[in-house]
């Protein structure tokens, strides 16, 4: 029924097409082709202007955007990594350097899709990984390349790019290298606590590494080409942005002297069971240091066994109470305001009754003493040293301790020694004016103030560099990537005592060295050696109060034209042998004896004054 | 059409004189310009496909060059740090050890301009005494045949030491502290 209307219409369609011819026919009439031509040009015309339209539109409007996509998609990019700069002793060796290094990663889900097995993968990569290469645990390897669901499996860290190369070369699927500078110690460790380490996201995590580390790392790189399938096109350019390498580090440590150091206090460390003890070796003349080792420290190349204490650098971190060490900033002062000469007579007594119930006692009990500033010194006489610094300002404590202050403050301590360390702590001088009564007494031969390591052998290289101090400084410069040499900002110096009031104290620290004095073991045969030997009361926090020693020595030679100082601070030294003189000082004549003949220092063969020590 | 019936040309007889030009020999054959052209395009090709080898030759020796680059490269880091390594304060006093050296522990110098000493000398003291091979050359029958590089060494050392305690312990009262 439907279908009928059209099969009716079609018939009248027909009808009405075929009446036309019925009539007499027209005579044919021949379209005007230029209208045509018109009507179809304007159709053309149309048409093509739609194309043009687009065209237009892909071309010109959008084709910056269009472009672009097109090269996104066949553009590669690779990033060219920055060498990590290196840490340079100061002969331009390095201590700790960046090298390549590959991490070999598995997808165990690939391995398991190409249907391989894990078993030959694992014996065969086994030939090649571990340490000696060929000693990677099978079964480890095995169980990490068969784990279901995984699609990253770290087989090796750190394997060397030969290694790589071999193991690339199996052709395996699924195996993947990546990118993993590791940083090494090529001269095994040295100064580790002030080189610091790089922690696994490639920072530096202490030490210089860390402060140098913006420095240090560079500015990672980038290739990028156009790429058909991977296969870089011929002749369509390359885009290479250049990675800038990390500058390296070049410091000021010798690292033999730093060896032998670190050699030392580790034998008297373990020697004396003590808690920590440290070496700082220090060119007088120019605040270099030298060397700077601590004990324990612990080995870059293992760090999961190093605890985070033994990461720090305690040369600047830990501080202490100096002690007897301190004896010499108060005699410096004493000197220089011209209250005493190492001449001065002083009768010591058994002991000084300070009134408020604080007596001062010396360290062995002696009676009635007649002895000069200079055997003071020599013998480290506590009492001695409370008596004559009172003269600074006689019956004026508040003036005397306020000029006490000023002269510790001038040698530098309770202020950041200069090296700027992570995790330096400037020690503790509290302001003359918060002085309690016994602090009073105590400050002047170093009790009741703390310091750290630098601090404490930057005041003896200010006696030795005549009365000059000069910043302590860690680095020489900076070497740029194309080997340009920038060096550090020269440090600052500051004339802190007179040269004559030095050389004063120094004559009188030639006294420690001497056999009267309390340093004897300190003594170099050939050389004039001065020091002084610091024996402190040791706070420590867990006992909540003192326990224990601060055996310290601290000196340079050659005394009269000093080229070397050198502070030797053991803390908690076990047994009845704690003496700064017995503990330190075979310390200090040791690394002393060593890094007088690795500088070429010959003695000056002058003879020492010998001052009286008593009259 | 009917507008236009006629279609404007020159009128015959009124145009230019058409005549047959002497010694044109007809069509000339086609073949030697295509063999013309066959041949620039043929050349074209070889050209072309020299152009690729050369240009592959050249990308399959750079690939070459930069992988033998890098290899060297890994090569030389390996053999400076192994250097490092064989220089190192540690390694160095070891090796000195084991040949029977020891630190000098009284350190003194000869002005070369007039020979002067300065210091005090001191014969060193004997080595500590596992690692020497021969201190008395005679007297360790195992350590004398293995090693000849040290036999210079220790025979100079070997004759002082015969009184080493001794001579040292002179030395500190001799010293002007």
């Amino acid at each position: 029924m439907t279908q009928q209307p059209p099969r009716r219409r079609t018939p009248n369609r027909s009808e009405r097409s075929a009446t036309p011819p019925s009539k007499p026919a027209a005579p044919l009439r021949l379209g005007r082709p230029s209208r045509r031509l018109k009507v179809g040009m304007l159709a053309l015309a149309f048409v093509f202007s739609l194309y043009s339209g687009r065209l237009m539109q892909l071309q010109v409007t959008d084709a910056g955007g269009y472009a672009a996509k097109a090269a996104a998609d066949r553009t590669a990019d690779v990033t060219l990594y920055a060498k990590r700069g290196s840490i340079l002793d100061s002969s331009g060796q390095p201590m700790a350097e960046s090298v390549d290094a590959v991490d070999v990663i598995a997808d165990p889900l690939v391995i398991a899709q190409q249907k391989q097995d894990p078993a030959v993968y694992a014996s065969k990569l086994a030939a090649y990984l571990g340490n000696p290469p060929g000693t990677a645990d099978i079964a480890t390897l095995r169980a990490k390349l068969s784990k279901p669901g995984s699609q990253y499996a770290v087989l090796a860290q750190q394997v060397t790019p030969a290694v790589w190369k071999q193991i690339k070369a199996l052709g395996l699927d699924g195996i993947t290298g990546n990118q993993d500078p590791k940083v090494v110690y090529p001269q095994g460790a040295i100064a580790p606590n002030a080189v610091g380490f790089v922690n696994s996201q490639g920072v530096g995590g202490a030490g210089l590494e860390q402060q140098y580390n913006a420095l240090l790392s560079g500015t990672n790189g980038k290739i990028s080409y156009q790429a058909a399938y991977g296969i870089e096109i011929p002749t369509t350019g390359i885009n290479e942005q250049a990675a800038v390498d990390g500058t390296s580090v070049e410091t000021t440590i010798d690292s033999r002297i730093q060896w032998a150091a670190q050699q030392a206090i580790d034998a008297e460390v373990g020697k004396t069971k003590a808690a920590l003890g440290t070496v700082v070796v220090m060119d007088p003349r120019t605040g270099a240091i030298l060397a700077l080792a601590s004990s324990p420290t612990f080995d870059p190349n293992n760090l999961s066994t190093a605890t985070s204490a033994e990461l720090g650098d305690p040369a600047v971190s830990d501080v202490f109470e100096p002690g007897s060490v301190a004896k010499v900033i108060t005699m410096s002062a004493e000197i220089q305001q011209g209250v005493t000469t190492p001449a001065t007579k002083v009768v010591v007594p058994p002991q000084l009754n300070t009134g408020d119930g604080y007596t001062v006692h010396d360290d062995t009990y002696h009676g009635y003493e007649n002895l000069t500033l200079n055997g003071i010194l020599a013998e480290s006489s506590n009492i001695g040293t409370d008596m004559t610094s009172l003269q600074l300002a006689p019956n004026n404590m508040t003036e005397r301790n306020a000029l006490l202050y000023d002269y510790f403050s001038a040698f530098g301590l309770g202020r950041d020694s200069g090296l700027g360390l992570p995790g330096e702590s400037p020690g503790i001088l509290a302001p003359a004016a918060d002085w309690n009564h016994s602090q009073q007494y105590t400050v002047a031969f170093g009790q009741g103030l703390s310091v750290n390591a630098i601090q404490a052998t930057s005041v003896y290289a200010t006696i030795a560099n005549q009365g000059v101090r000069v910043t302590p400084n860690l680095v020489k410069g900076t070497v740029a990537s194309n080997g340009k040499f920038t060096a550090a900002p020269a440090p600052t110096r500051t004339q802190v005592v007179s040269p004559h009031t030095a050389e004063q104290v120094s004559q009188m620290m030639e006294s420690v060295v001497s056999d009267e004095g309390t340093g004897t073991d300190a003594e170099i045969p050939g050389y004039r050696v001065a020091g002084k030997t610091g024996t402190a009361n040791r706070y420590v926090a867990s006992c909540h109060g003192y326990c224990g020693y601060t055996a310290s020595f601290i000196g340079y030679a050659p005394a009269d034209s000093p080229r070397l100082v050198i502070g030797v601070y053991v803390e908690g030294p076990q047994g009845a042998n704690y003496f700064g003189g017995s503990v330190s000082a075979p310390v200090f004549q040791q690394v002393m004896t060593f890094a007088l003949q690795e500088q070429g220092v010959p003695p000056t063969g002058s003879k020492a004054p010998n001052l009286p020590v008593s009259w | 059409m009917a507008d236009r019936p006629v279609r404007r040309g020159p009128r015959p007889g009124a145009g230019p004189r058409l005549a047959v030009i002497q010694g044109f020999a007809g069509r000339r054959s086609a073949i030697p310009f295509a063999l013309l052209i066959l041949g620039v395009l043929g050349v074209g090709l070889v050209g072309l496909l020299m152009l690729n080898t050369a240009m592959d030759e050249n990308s399959v020796r750079t690939a070459r060059a930069q992988q033998r680059q890098a290899a060297l490269t890994d090569r030389e880091q390996e053999l400076s740090q192994q250097l490092a390594g064989l220089t190192a304060p540690g390694a160095l006093a070891s090796q000195a050890a084991a040949l029977g050296l020891v630190p000098n522990p009284q350190p003194a110098f000869i002005d070369p301009s007039d020979g002067r000493v300065l210091g005090s000398p001191s014969p060193a003291p004997t080595p500590s005494p596992i690692p020497t091979p021969t201190p008395t050359p005679t007297a360790t029958p195992t350590g004398s045949p293995g090693t000849t590089a040290s036999g210079p060494a220790s025979g100079s050392a070997g004759a002082p030491s015969t009184t080493p305690a001794s001579v040292p312990a002179t030395t500190p009262s001799e010293s002007p502290q």
